[in-house]
């Protein structure tokens, strides 16, 4: 039996399906904003890319862009982090809350939305109750800051960073923790030098999860954001969608932009993760 | 100084009733308010209760006009079809991968993982012709290969870990024995698969179950699933107690798959779950 022969067959629909169906639809569209096929008015060239950056539209979509991504990203690994770390120190009930945990991960973004509004809205119950208690809230949906957005991703994903982070203390973690402090490492002195460290790589990893899916979201911006300035996903479409032929071209050339960035930031992990692996088995040797 | 034990200052910062109910705070916290408005009328502001609980926002909900019936049905369907399609490619390429060798391996493994990469609809933008042209665009037959890719990608991350655990010696022992390959496959490596095989086609199901963009710019807006009619229901009528009606009937399938198949979840699989939606 030819081994790697039977490997090639097996993996084959696969990549096919993704090459085909995904690759294609790229490469297409890389073409389509290039003016090279599809409809378009324009010839061969980067018009669409340059019409559709110039002007403030595009700069501050993409701030608003980075700025969601980031401070969600932040906000739920911090806090997936830390209640992942204080769960361990809880005398019962890991159990449960992982089981809690986990149930929310599969409810979709969309959904998730739709809460987060009917919560954060001028007439949301939090503004109801706030009323009740006589102060007045900012408004929190489609306000500047995206409030609402990264409420929404900080609730999604924080669960995730749990579990990712609970299933990575669940190696040998423990074992360098005790030795640590076993040769009289204080409790902090071991999260800063151990733990956290040992941590490291699966904490980059959901980072780089949720920064590319934060930055490409369509929903949950185009519910709960304003209506200027928008996040790229959701000019991507408005622009895709316009009524004018060019705008199809500029939607594409917008959300292939959004791409490079995102696997800019899994190329950029992956570099940095190869350091952090360098560094804790350093540190450890 | 003496070392501290880490085990005993550990094990009492927090007790068993407040880590659960904060877990269940945090995860039920913004899905209750959606229970409460959905029973609810005339729910005016500032007014902490509703002034009239009604059953008017089902009502439109499940009413012949909402077509609520139909996007559930379509999108069980469209669900169906890409779990079972993703769940045979994620088999195949995930024994591939945990067992064979591979030409090229890290560019291969790079590939499958692009859909999970790439936020989707850069490729449904520029698919979208190409649909248009193959007959495919407005279809539901377009909408599953549409979801296709990353559902695959999914279900091959997920069943390259399984078969890691199935040792291929038990295999070939069957085909000493006699057993042709896919006689040795189904009785002997099957059995082991099944848990991983039920959790690879929940995912590939729920991949497809919350897919919004994709479907409104292949399926065009005529095929209809329930999260194109939330969407529409949240952002065009208004009408908050059928938004949060409809919004409950497309959380049951996420939240009843997963409880029921929770005994089947290690952490690090369930993990995959929180990607991608």
């Amino acid at each position: 039996m030819n081994t790697r022969r039977t490997g090639l067959l097996l993996i084959l629909p696969a990549l096919a399906a993704v090459v085909l169906l995904f690759g294609g639809g790229l490469g297409y569209g890389l073409a389509q904003s290039l003016g090279l096929a599809g409809f378009t008015d324009t010839g061969p060239g980067l018009v669409a890319y340059r019409r559709v950056t110039e002007g403030p539209a595009f700069t501050e979509g993409l701030l608003l862009s980075l700025w969601i991504s980031l401070v969600s990203t932040v906000l739920a690994v911090v806090i997936g982090v830390a209640a992942a770390l204080a769960l361990r120190r809880t005398s019962g009930g890991r159990r449960t809350a992982t089981f809690l945990a986990q149930l929310g991960l599969p409810v979709p973004h969309l959904i998730g939305a739709v809460a987060v509004g009917l919560l954060l809205a001028d007439s949301g119950l939090l503004a109801r109750a706030a009323h009740a208690a006589g102060v007045t809230l900012p408004a929190l949906v489609a306000d500047p800051y995206a409030v609402a957005v990264i409420v929404e991703y900080v609730w999604k994903e924080a669960p995730f960073v749990l579990i990712v982070v609970l299933a990575a203390l669940g190696g040998p973690v423990g074992e360098h923790e005790r030795v640590a402090a076993t040769l009289g490492a204080r409790p902090r002195q071991v999260l800063r030098h151990v733990t956290l460290p040992l941590l490291a790589p699966s904490i980059l990893a959901v980072a780089v999860l949720i920064f590319s899916f934060a930055l490409g979201a369509y929903e949950v911006p185009a519910l709960l954001g304003r209506a200027y300035p928008q996040p790229l996903p959701v000019l991507a479409y408005q622009r895709f969608t316009a009524a004018e032929l060019s705008g199809r071209a500029e939607g594409i050339a917008v959300a292939l932009l959004i791409a490079v960035i995102a696997v800019g930031a899994a190329v950029a992990y992956t570099w940095a993760s190869r350091r952090a692996a360098g560094r804790v088995t350093g540190a450890l040797r | 100084m003496t070392a501290p034990v880490p085990r005993r200052p550990l094990g009492t910062v927090l007790t068993r009733p407040a880590v659960v109910l904060l877990a269940g705070l945090w995860v039920a916290g913004p899905l209750l308010p959606l229970a409460v408005q959905a029973f609810t009328d005339q729910w005016f502001y500032p007014d902490l209760l509703p002034a009239r609980w009604s059953l008017s926002g089902w009502r439109q909900a499940l009413g012949p006009q909402s077509g609520l019936a139909e996007a559930v049905a379509t999108s069980i369907g469209i669900g169906v079809a890409v779990a079972a399609c993703a769940t045979v490619l994620g088999t195949a390429a995930g024994r591939a991968l945990a067992w064979h060798r591979l030409p090229g391996r890290r560019l291969m493994e790079l590939v499958l993982l692009t859909p999970v990469l790439v936020p989707p609809f850069a490729v449904a933008m520029g698919a979208q012709i190409v649909y248009l042209r193959a007959g495919l665009a407005d279809s539901v037959t377009g909408v599953v290969l549409a979801q296709l890719p990353a559902a695959a990608a999914y279900t091959t991350l997920l069943m390259s870990g399984v078969w890691a655990g199935v040792d291929p010696a038990l295999e070939r022992q069957g085909r000493t024995l006699g057993a042709g390959p896919w006689r040795a496959f189904r009785e002997i490596s099957l059995p082991r698969l099944h848990g991983g095989l039920v959790v690879a086609a929940m995912f590939a199901f729920l991949v497809s179950w919350s897919d919004y963009l994709m479907t409104l710019l292949i399926g065009g807006g005529v095929v209809t699933t329930v999260p194109l009619l939330l969407f529409a229901t949240a952002a065009g009528s208004g009408n908050q107690a059928a938004t949060a009606a409809i919004a409950l009937v497309a959380v049951v399938p996420p939240l009843l798959l997963t409880a029921l198949a929770a005994r089947q979840l290690a952490g690090g699989d369930t993990a995959l779950l929180g990607v991608g939606r």
